[in-house]
């Protein structure tokens, strides 16, 4: 079981996956824009922070970049468009240390387990 | 050198002059020098002579003293020491010439010692004769026959050396005192060295021999020889004290004493500068001298001038002499050379002027006959009395055809018969046509034809007549040139005409500005309407233009670039129109600026297609943008939805692990929503496609306006009632015609914005008709709208705000449908808003 903190404006993918990762006894914190999630992920100490990339008020690059300013080391992992290989590298320019592409996989929660192991 | 000697014969005057000045000049000094070499000779004979007598009288005087102390020892039968010493005190005392008096007897062996007890009786203690050894030193003499030692001195001071010696022990003393014993008569020595000398003079002694006769004795011959009163001198000392008197006078002479007893053996006893010692000799001396015989010797006084003794006396004329002449001779030369070259330069002058008169002669005629122009003079009465060879050529007459023939057979009708009356007209008035200018007429050949010509006439009296010259220049060519000039100004008139180019002239240094009808019409302006000047260019200038135009036209004429530019200028009936303008300035000598000519074209459409492909290409360019960021936004849009749905279906699918049925209800309902999403922004995507493409068609028929606006709000009410909010409609009921469908799609796009974005207040809704024109209003309390955002914000892919739209719900595309289909019925929509209060759409439809 892991601690993993979400940042996603869309409510409707943020219940979906917060769904997926529960019933795989996870325990989610969902966050609507990057400045809550820079703000979450120095209060609570998350196996995993999976991040929006677009999102309002602060993008999910920008909180990256915030977090590894201020000497965050946990994983942070950027879900992104997966038409737009441009934004994946970019997210990685972010500070991201890896990506996943939406729509989410079948096997979503396996490579975010396998993800939080490896780390 | 040939030149040289004519030169030399022709001056002979001046030469022989100059010769003979120069030589008289020379013989002038040499006379003048002799005279005054004489008079020197003459005054040093004078002062030479003055010693002479002097130096003889001092001698004589000496010899007196000795006479005298010879009286005292014939007077005495004994003279004591002191005796003598009392005698001669008076005569050493008045002549200092003389450096001792002394006794010298003549003592025999026999007598020797009672002369020395005598000696030592008068109290000289050590009184011995003495002679010098062959060493020089004093010893007391050798015994002989005779002795002759001095035995009183007188003064004894500084002579003591002397006493004792024996004069007979020296050679020199010894041969005059034989010779005076011989003799009788007083006797001078040569020169010899005083026994008391302390200087290095040189000194001599006069013996005067005493003769006594025996007592009772008559007989002259039958005397005793006692000795010699003797004189003892220093020849300077002597000298000195001979001159003393005239000393003065002697000066500046050198003074030279030789004894010259022995002609063979000269002996100089003394030579002395009276004056100045030291100075040397002048190269130019003269000499003379004196003969002294006394005491049986011969001296010679001579005396030497000295430099300063010929300044003291010679004259110095003989210079001027020399100079005064060789003056005069220069002088009477020049003039004489002045004289000769004068006359030589006139008739050179004579023979120039007559060659430059003959050369000038020929020059005229050359230039009458070698002259283009043809020169043709006439009599008064019109008669020809010179036709040259231009003019033969010119005319086709020979020489002998025309001269003494009336000039109007060179000219055809009219001039022909004027011609006379012109003269006439002109000798009785005065009045010029032609005279002393010119102008075109016509000439005529000998074979008849005609040619113009350019006719320029002078007037000349010459011995009281009248004589016209007349130039002739031949115009046919240059008419022909005309001709021809005339065509390319006519062709290149009528180039400029069809390119419709302006030619214009601007005179920098008045400002005058020139114009063609090309010009103005390029313009817009009449000829009555342009005043010509600088300031009119400008004010035609468009605003934006003036000031780069001009400061371009300034440098062009500062010289720093050329004028060739572009730029607008508006017509009087406000018509803007590019031209393009180039321009040459014309400059002086001194690089100032003095006249600008160019050309103008009118270059409005080739401006005008410029900017319609400048902005086609713009457009295309924002359209291809719009596009891809479209697509972009569109990709993202579809996607969320989908991730969704896709998303829960691994759930679903799930046999290990179902889903409570709670937990599907809540999947189902989020998967439906996603799905209306989709669907809604596909409709939206799908209109907005076809009213692009220009495939969207109004279904138009009878619509009332309160139902329908009804319909829509209650489709809200729920929504609204769960926001708190109200929505007001204020509609008069009437009817129009248009497509119902997309008329309710407009309103629930609004009222759906404007519920979305509302959170409190309340939402109105409001239509009205005014005359065939419908106007609706949907206004709210919302969030408002950024005044930035406001002017593209019926733009197709403007958002706000990515992700703000799908926050709130919505494609983003509504408001773009809303304007075209608003458009599609013939009206329009507007909106105003203001941040934090609240927006209002209004749009019309006719």
């Amino acid at each position: 079981m892991a601690k993993i903190l979400l940042a996603e404006d869309d409510s409707f993918i943020a219940r979906m996956i917060t769904l997926r990762l529960t019933m795989r006894d996870h325990q989610v914190e969902h966050v609507e824009n990057g400045l809550e999630a820079f703000k979450e992920a120095q209060t609570g100490s998350y196996d995993l922070i999976l991040m929006d990339m677009h999102m309002p008020v602060m993008d999910g690059h920008e909180a990256t970049k915030k977090l590894r300013e201020k000497g965050y080391q946990g994983l942070i992992v950027a879900v992104t468009a997966s038409v737009m290989s441009a934004d994946s590298e970019k997210a990685i320019m972010s500070g991201c240390n890896d990506t996943l592409t939406k729509p989410i996989e079948v096997d979503f929660e396996d490579r975010v387990e396998a993800l939080i192991t490896e780390a | 050198m040939k030149k040289w000697l004519q030169e030399f014969i022709a001056h002979w005057v001046s030469w022989s002059v100059l010769i003979a000045g120069l030589l008289m000049s020379y013989i002038g000094f040499q006379v003048a020098s002799e005279l005054e070499v004489r008079a020197v000779q003459i005054e040093q004979n004078r002062i030479t002579d003055l010693a002479s007598n002097a130096l003889t009288k001092e001698l004589e005087i000496s010899q007196g003293v000795l006479s005298s102390i010879s009286g005292l020892f014939l007077a005495s039968s004994f003279v004591s020491r002191d005796g003598f010493a009392l005698f001669t005190k008076q005569a050493l005392t008045s002549h200092t010439a003389i450096q001792a008096l002394e006794w010298v007897p003549h003592i025999r062996d026999s007598d020797r010692e009672t002369y020395r007890n005598r000696a030592i009786q008068d109290g000289i203690q050590d009184y011995v004769i003495k002679e010098r050894n062959p060493l020089g030193k004093m010893t007391p003499a050798t015994e002989r026959s005779e002795y002759f030692p001095v035995y009183y001195v007188e003064p004894v001071i500084s002579n003591e050396a002397a006493l004792g010696f024996d004069l007979a022990s020296n050679e020199k003393r010894q041969v005059s005192l034989e010779k005076a014993r011989q003799t009788r008569q007083p006797q001078a020595t040569a020169s010899i060295t005083l026994l008391q000398e302390k200087e290095q003079q040189k000194g001599f002694l006069i013996f005067h021999p005493i003769f006594k006769l025996a007592e009772g004795e008559t007989d002259p011959q039958q005397t005793n020889f006692q000795g010699f009163a003797l004189g003892v001198f220093r020849i300077g000392d002597l000298f000195e004290a001979a001159i003393k008197p005239i000393k003065k006078r002697l000066a500046p002479l050198q003074f030279e004493i030789t004894d010259v007893t022995n002609q063979n053996q000269p002996d100089l006893l003394l030579r002395q500068s009276t004056e100045v010692p030291t100075e040397p000799l002048a190269s130019q001396t003269w000499r003379t001298s004196r003969l002294i015989h006394f005491a049986n010797r011969s001296w010679k006084l001579s005396s030497i001038t000295t430099p300063k003794f010929i300044a003291q006396h010679k004259e110095k004329n003989h210079w001027f002499v020399l100079a005064t002449g060789i003056t005069l001779t220069l002088l009477l030369t020049a003039y004489i050379h002045t004289l000769t070259r004068r006359t030589s330069i006139i008739s050179q002058l004579v023979e120039q002027r007559t060659q430059a008169l003959q050369s000038s002669e020929q020059l005229n005629r050359s230039i009458v006959e070698n002259a283009v122009d043809a020169v043709i003079t006439i009599d008064e009465k019109g008669n020809i009395s010179l036709f040259s060879p231009a003019a033969i050529k010119m005319f086709g007459y020979s020489g002998e055809e025309v001269i003494g023939q009336n000039v109007m057979m060179l000219m055809p009708e009219p001039y022909r018969s004027e011609h006379d009356g012109y003269l006439l007209h002109h000798k009785q008035t005065g009045e010029n046509q032609i005279i002393g200018s010119g102008r075109e007429v016509v000439g005529q050949h000998k074979d008849g034809h005609t040619f113009p010509i350019h006719l320029a006439v002078g007037e000349a009296h010459i011995d009281n007549k009248i004589l016209y010259v007349g130039t002739i220049s031949d115009l046919t060519e240059i008419k022909k040139n005309e001709q021809a000039l005339l065509d390319v100004k006519n062709r290149l008139d009528l180039a400029a005409r069809s390119g419709n180019i302006g030619v214009w002239d601007y005179d920098v240094i008045t400002g005058e500005l020139v114009w063609d009808e090309r010009m103005l019409a390029l313009y817009g302006v009449e000829r009555e309407q342009f005043p010509g000047t600088f300031e009119a260019w400008l004010q035609a200038l468009h605003p934006d233009d003036s000031v780069r135009a001009e400061t371009e036209l300034n440098e062009a004429i500062n010289g720093g670039a050329p004028f060739d530019t572009e730029f607008r200028i508006l017509w009087p009936n406000g018509q803007e129109r590019h031209l393009h303008a180039t321009a040459t300035v014309l400059f002086d000598n001194k690089k100032r600026a003095l006249r600008m000519i160019g050309t103008k074209i009118d270059i409005t459409q080739h401006k005008l297609s410029e900017k319609a492909q400048c902005e086609a290409r713009e457009t295309a360019e924002k359209a291809n943008q719009q596009k891809s960021a479209f697509l972009n936004i569109m990709s993202h849009e579809l996607r969320s939805p989908l991730t969704v749905i896709l998303g829960y279906l691994p759930v679903l699918k799930n046999r290990k692990q179902a889903p409570s049925p709670e937990l599907v209800t809540q999947i189902a309902d989020d998967m439906d929503s996603s799905g209306q999403h989709l669907l809604a922004m596909i409709n939206d995507l799908l209109d907005i496609s076809k009213i692009e493409a220009g495939q969207m068609e109004l279904k138009l028929k009878e619509i009332r306006i309160q139902p329908l606006i009804f319909e829509v709000v209650q489709r809200f009410e729920h929504q609204a009632q769960q926001k708190y909010l109200h929505i007001h409609s204020n509609v008069e009921d009437f009817k129009f015609k248009g497509d119902e469908l997309r008329l309710r799609q407009i309103l629930i796009n609004l009222i759906g914005n404007a519920l979305k974005f509302t959170h409190t207040g309340s939402i109105t809704v409001s239509a009205c008709k005014k005359d065939d024109c419908i106007t609706f209003q949907i206004s709210d309390t919302g969030i408002g709208i950024p005044e930035a955002e406001l002017p593209f914000i019926f733009d197709t892919f403007r958002q706000i705000d990515d992700s703000s739209t799908r926050k709130v719900g919505g494609s983003g595309l509504g408001l773009a449908i809303c304007k075209k289909l608003v458009e599609l019925h013939g009206g329009s929509i507007q909106v105003t808003s203001t941040h934090g209060v609240g927006t209002t759409f209004t749009f019309t439809v006719s």
